[in-house]
């Protein structure tokens, strides 16, 4: 099992007002609730938690791409992961990932990340999500009813840029490179893992199976709603007769350790509630534009009834209910952790443990106390059945912590 | 009414033509809603012409939006249903979307057309007054934006739930399908290119806008019909959604311009 520390840097001075006085945390939020001081102190601030996640023995970590976001502040998370491949050593580099319509032409993605896996010694992961639609449609003006095509089109061009040696022609619908030619070429050959960051899409598990690409299901509302997608992808990989191997698979988790139920509450409840309710405002007219979606998608989505899930106006008690956070002491975390990997099949758990306004001080305890309580119990988890292919060469050895140097220990 | 569809020759693809009433042809192409959306203008105009509105590709049967990126593909579209239709040379209506889509024809295929007629027309762009984006709204503010009366009939039509279920799946599919396609072509910004070639609009053209507009300002009627070689500008009392708001009056203004006599 391979855990990773993930961080969605959520800009955590938003005034308490917010959702009374703004309509939305994304797309078009006002420029002038930020602070670039305060930004200068918070990328400082995550990038510190990501590197310190890194020194406690995570086997990863993880960043990922937002637009006009006011919890998301990574427009460009290869910045912050050319910044990790200098200041780490061992951890897996996730980028989760570069949205691929966006980049013109995609070959820019091709060597951005061949650059990280170059500068880290092989230790990139490749993500290439197809992005929301508030980033990719409304912040960034991608064409919905396209947008899938292009993307599919940008990963293939990205693919054969990486595999290849010989200087290319590429006649896209969107893409037309007369000279492709991806200089330097990333470590790892014929080309770093692959995974594929998704909702709950068809296309996506298909994809996934037939490109052998890992498929990650991303999502706020917890492991117990995920199940009905991850046995999506589960039954298409059966569908292909290709093997469950929970290595294919990875998820994301809010997690929070304390020394009792009531301490986590006490803790940590505030800072929960603040990610739910207030950076999950996002006006209704920006959730999804048309097209982003196929028809074929909102029907069966229509059909089976499914709604979703209420994230905003949430409690801590309903949190740890639903299980969208996991918080407790570091047995009953281990042990929903557990349950979650069982569960949901997966070998790869990104573990949030900076949410909403959390300050810096709360984060380096609770990445500790993870770190020490509860991940060594259960990096065994898998290893006796299965193989992990989507993760990088040079990091397949088990990761052992290193000593904690005390200045950085919180 | 008769909706009937044609099947394009050399591509085999289907398009869906709705024909109604008798009198000189009038083709007319609907907004980004759908052609349902446009029914009482329709009722109207079939007075005194016949009207042939097809639908748009992706929009009821009519196929091939995947082969539609620009509307210089929709023009070509349009181009192709004239003649599997037998017209030779048209007068050419359209609102919103469907105007757009009116006026590059008309700028392509400057021969064929004898008079236009915009009803708040898409297809330019003013930084000094920006459209609001019809693909960034609720369900309640887009109705408010595009009915002068958001509590009339026709904007209740437009919003309000049906009882059945069914109907009400069919229906919000239908206006997803709808903007999936208008989407396609107007997305992010409506401006494409028709500022450029709207000199090329030779025929005589009524741009109608709605005194209560509270998408398509004055300014841009204005543009338009000064752009082209010889406009004018009618306003009738209405909202955005012309057809159905104002439909008695701008069949009127339509007969007055194209000196059609009512039966």
């Amino acid at each position: 099992m391979k855990f990773m520390s993930f961080n969605l840097m959520p800009y955590r001075h938003l005034p308490m007002d917010f959702p009374q006085k703004h309509r939305s945390v994304w797309v078009d939020i006002p420029g002038e609730l930020f602070d670039p001081v305060k930004g200068h102190e918070l990328y400082n601030e995550y990038m510190d938690q990501l590197e310190y996640a890194a020194e406690l023995g995570f086997d990863g970590i993880c960043v990922n791409e937002h637009h006009a976001n006011g919890y998301g502040l990574m427009p460009s998370p290869n910045i912050i992961a050319g910044s990790l491949a200098r200041r780490t050593r061992d951890a897996a580099i996730v980028v989760l990932g570069n949205s691929v319509a966006l980049y013109n032409p995609p070959v820019r993605i091709a060597e951005e990340f061949a650059m990280i896996d170059c500068i880290s010694g092989g230790r990139l992961v490749a993500g290439f999500p197809v992005g929301t639609s508030m980033d990719t449609n409304y912040a960034y003006g991608e064409v919905p009813t396209t947008l899938r095509e292009k993307y599919y089109e940008g990963v293939r061009l990205i693919m054969e840029a990486w595999k290849r040696n010989d200087v290319f022609a590429f006649n896209g619908e969107f893409t037309q490179m007369r000279y492709v030619n991806c200089w330097p070429k990333p470590i790892q050959r014929p080309h770093p893992p692959v995974w594929i960051p998704g909702g709950g899409s068809v296309e996506t598990w298909d994809y996934c199976a037939d490109n052998g690409f890992l498929y990650s299901y991303l999502s706020f509302s917890g492991y117990k709603r995920a199940k009905v997608f991850m046995d999506g992808f589960w039954e298409t990989l059966d569908r292909k007769g290709l093997p469950r191997n929970p290595y294919q698979a990875g998820f994301v988790q809010f997690v929070a350790v304390a020394d009792s139920d009531q301490q986590a509450a006490d803790l940590y409840g505030a800072h929960a509630e603040w990610f739910f309710n207030k950076t999950q405002h996002v006006y209704g007219g920006f959730v999804e534009a048309p097209g982003y979606r196929t028809l074929n998608t909102i029907k069966l989505g229509m059909e089976s009834q499914q709604k979703g899930p209420k994230i905003i106006d949430t409690t801590w008690a309903e949190m740890i209910e639903r299980g969208t956070v996991i918080a407790g002491t570091a047995k009953r975390v281990t042990e929903q952790l557990e349950d979650l990997s069982r569960t949901l099949n997966v070998g790869h758990l990104g573990i949030l443990a900076q949410f909403g306004d959390m300050p810096l001080d709360k984060v380096m305890v609770n990445l500790r106390r993870i770190a020490t309580e509860v991940t060594p119990h259960l990096k065994h988890l898998w290893d006796d059945q299965w193989e992990d292919h989507w993760w990088p060469d040079a990091l397949k050895q088990p990761r052992v912590p290193r000593a904690i140097a005390p200045q950085r220990a919180a | 009414m008769m909706a009937a569809t044609i099947t394009l020759p050399g591509n085999g693809l289907v398009a869906e033509v709705e024909r109604r009433g008798r009198g000189t042809p009038l083709v007319y192409l609907h907004g980004a809603f759908g052609l349902e959306w446009s029914a009482p203008l329709v009722d109207e105009l079939a007075r005194t012409h016949e009207v042939i509105a097809p639908k748009l590709p992706g929009y009821g049967a009519s196929e091939g939006l995947e082969r539609i990126r620009s509307f210089y593909d929709l023009s070509v579209w349009l181009d192709e249903v004239l003649d599997a239709l037998g017209l030779e040379s048209v007068a050419l209506a359209g609102h919103d979307f469907g105007g757009a889509a009116a006026a590059e024809y008309a700028a392509l295929f400057r021969r064929r057309v004898e008079r236009l007629v915009l009803l708040a027309p898409y297809g330019l762009w003013q930084d000094e007054a920006p459209l609001e984006d019809i693909f960034g709204l609720t369900p309640g503010a887009l109705t408010k934006l595009l009915y002068a009366d958001p509590g009339g009939e026709a904007a209740t039509a437009f919003n309000a739930p049906l009882p059945d279920p069914v109907a009400q799946t069919e229906s919000i599919l239908r206006r997803r399908q709808a903007l999936i396609a208008a989407a396609k072509l107007m997305w992010p910004i409506p401006d494409k290119g028709l500022k450029h070639r709207l000199y090329r609009i030779t025929a005589p053209t009524l741009v109608v806008g709605g005194t209560q507009d509270a998408l398509m300002g004055r300014g841009y009627l204005d543009a338009f019909a000064a752009g082209v070689q010889g406009g004018r500008v009618r306003m009738v009392r209405s909202g955005h959604m012309i057809p159905q708001e104002a439909a008695a009056e701008t069949a009127a203004a339509i007969d007055d311009f194209a000196g059609a006599r009512r039966a």
